[in-house]
């Protein structure tokens, strides 16, 4: 395997559960703890793994936020494009995603805030002064069946317990 | 009401603890025998169209040509068996059903089937329900579970018509090597026998190891009904489908039974399987991920006290050696549910040779097995 595979082999690991446990990836993949961690380290400080975080379902855990996606049409500046109005945009804590992405929109943004007020100011105070920006369309978000991958309701579809 | 015949063959002991794992809400169970994939989205959505386009009739009794063709293309490519699309493969409902047309088309009342142990649980009734006799052959852990010829031989007798090999193994693991078939062949073609060879477990295969089917073996050729389907590889359990290939005149036996029983397999199965054999990297990624869980489990069960576990080299299941516990495998299979809520499958299960042995599948995820395991090492430091 080459080191570009293990490194991967042990991304994916990651990326399903960031919890796995050193030696359990050790008996996995046949590579020593110290290894393995030296790895992950190095694989952390180049930001291939941007973070270590947990999928979280705040409605459940009784915390009202509000998810919302926000299109938002730029006009590209000379020399900077996109890319200076991006950061500005990124710097907010609210915004969780950015993306730049085809269509008739430039920007796609997904911004958490605890209520529609804020998602509002957001909108009204952030974006809007912005003159790049010249125009917006707010979704807001209704229901969460998938995020992050994990599908959050239980449609009875699964394995039976025992089968030989 | 029920006929003898029926009635003669005993309902296996250990089913009312299945049911019992089977309606328990708190249960780690180990005891599942398919895969934890959902079937590829290619071929569930070559499902949904086929239904959509009407393709929803009865197919030829065989299959659908276009699937026997493909099926007859892998075979020669991976498994070095030339079959005739047209007349030597049977489509059937899941290899469950080919097992028993195989059994039925070739077993006269009171021939013997060699069986080595420890085997899927079908094979012995299915012999049965054809006025058979099966004749086990138990393997041993000393031999990694691979059945010796000098064990087939020493069974051998006039009565003696068939053999049903399984490799890779379902409980063991087992895989057997060209020479291991090789031997087997040997026996076969001198006694005039034929080989049942069910492939399900094909592509789930370890450490290097490499699937041989015996079926591409000299002499072998008419000899041999080779048995593989979707199930396992293509995490397709509940679309029930596989299939038969052997000379026409086996095939065409049991395209009489089939005929006249299921008629044809489902017909949306097919259509949507015609794609499956090009889904290489579905199914490698598969595989390694089972390598992954397999380590995991067997290095992790050999950690405890009081159980020691050969590594598998194919399917996916572990089956580790229980008898220093002072228990027999129902006795801890009933006691590790108890006690600690984990759900594993008595050897014994799967033939007398089992016994001392319980199967514990790796097909759940890797917090599934370090949950199972945290809990069986709590019981076996408790007895």
């Amino acid at each position: 395997m080459s080191k570009k595979d293990i490194d991967n082999e042990i991304l994916k690991l990651l990326e399903n559960d960031a919890r796995i446990s050193l030696s359990e990836m050790s008996t996995m993949l046949d590579i020593d703890e110290e290894e393995i961690k030296n790895r992950i380290d190095r694989l952390k400080k180049t930001g291939i793994i941007r973070k270590f975080g947990t999928s979280i379902n705040w409605k459940k855990a009784g915390e009202h936020r509000v998810l919302s996606v926000i299109q938002v049409k730029v006009v590209p500046q000379q020399r900077a494009g996109f890319s200076k109005i991006c950061k500005e945009i990124s710097k907010d804590s609210r915004v969780k995603d950015l993306f730049v992405a085809t269509g008739e929109y430039d920007l796609i943004l997904l911004v958490e805030a605890t209520d529609i007020d804020e998602i509002s100011k957001f909108v009204t105070e952030k974006l809007a002064p912005k003159k790049d920006i010249v125009g917006t369309y707010t979704h807001i978000v209704l229901e969460e069946y998938k995020r992050d991958g994990v599908i959050s309701f239980d449609d009875g579809a699964g394995r039976l317990k025992i089968s030989i | 009401m029920i006929s003898n015949r029926i009635k003669e063959i005993p309902f296996s002991g250990i089913r009312e603890f299945f049911e019992l794992v089977q309606k328990s809400k708190d249960v780690v169970s180990l005891g599942v025998g398919e895969p934890d994939f959902p079937t590829p989205e290619p071929l569930k959505d070559a499902g949904i169209r086929a239904i959509e386009n009407d393709y929803t009739s009865y197919t030829s009794n065989y299959g659908i040509l276009e699937l026997r063709e493909r099926i007859a293309r892998k075979l020669k490519l991976k498994n070095g068996i030339e079959r005739d699309p047209e007349r030597e493969i049977l489509i059937t409902t899941g290899v469950s059903e080919a097992l028993d047309l195989a059994i039925r088309a070739i077993i006269n009342p009171g021939d013997d089937v060699l069986i080595p142990e420890p085997a899927y649980v079908s094979y012995k009734p299915d012999v049965w329900f054809a006025h058979g006799n099966p004749v086990p052959v138990p393997t041993t852990e000393e031999n990694k579970f691979r059945v010796q010829s000098e064990d087939i031989k020493e069974r051998i007798t006039k009565k003696t018509k068939a053999i049903i090999i399984s490799s890779p193994n379902n409980p063991t693991g087992a895989v057997l090597r060209k020479k291991d078939l090789e031997e087997i062949a040997d026996l076969v073609i001198d006694k005039n026998l034929i080989v049942i060879s069910d492939e399900i477990y094909e592509e789930l295969i370890y450490d290097g190891e490499r699937h041989y089917s015996i079926g591409s073996l000299n002499g072998m050729e008419d000899l041999t009904i080779t048995l593989n389907g979707f199930s396992k590889a293509y995490a397709f359990t509940g679309w029930r489908l596989g299939y038969a290939a052997g000379n026409s005149e086996i095939i065409e036996a049991m395209m009489k039974i089939h005929q006249y029983t299921m008629l044809c397999a489902s017909s949306i199965a097919q259509y949507a399987a015609l794609d499956a054999f090009d889904l290489r990297e579905d199914v490698s990624d598969m595989v390694r991920s089972y390598d992954l869980r397999r380590k995991l489990l067997v290095r992790g069960l050999n950690s405890l006290p009081n159980i020691s576990c050969i590594m598998p080299k194919g399917a996916f299941y572990a089956f580790p050696n229980i008898r220093e516990s002072g228990m027999n495998s129902e006795e801890f299979a009933r006691a590790l549910f108890k006690e600690v809520g984990v759900a594993v499958i008595p050897g014994n299960t799967f033939g007398a040779s089992g016994e001392g042995y319980v199967r514990c599948s790796y097909s759940v995820s890797r917090e599934t097995i370090s949950e199972a395991l945290e809990r069986i090492e709590r019981f076996m430091m408790s007895i």
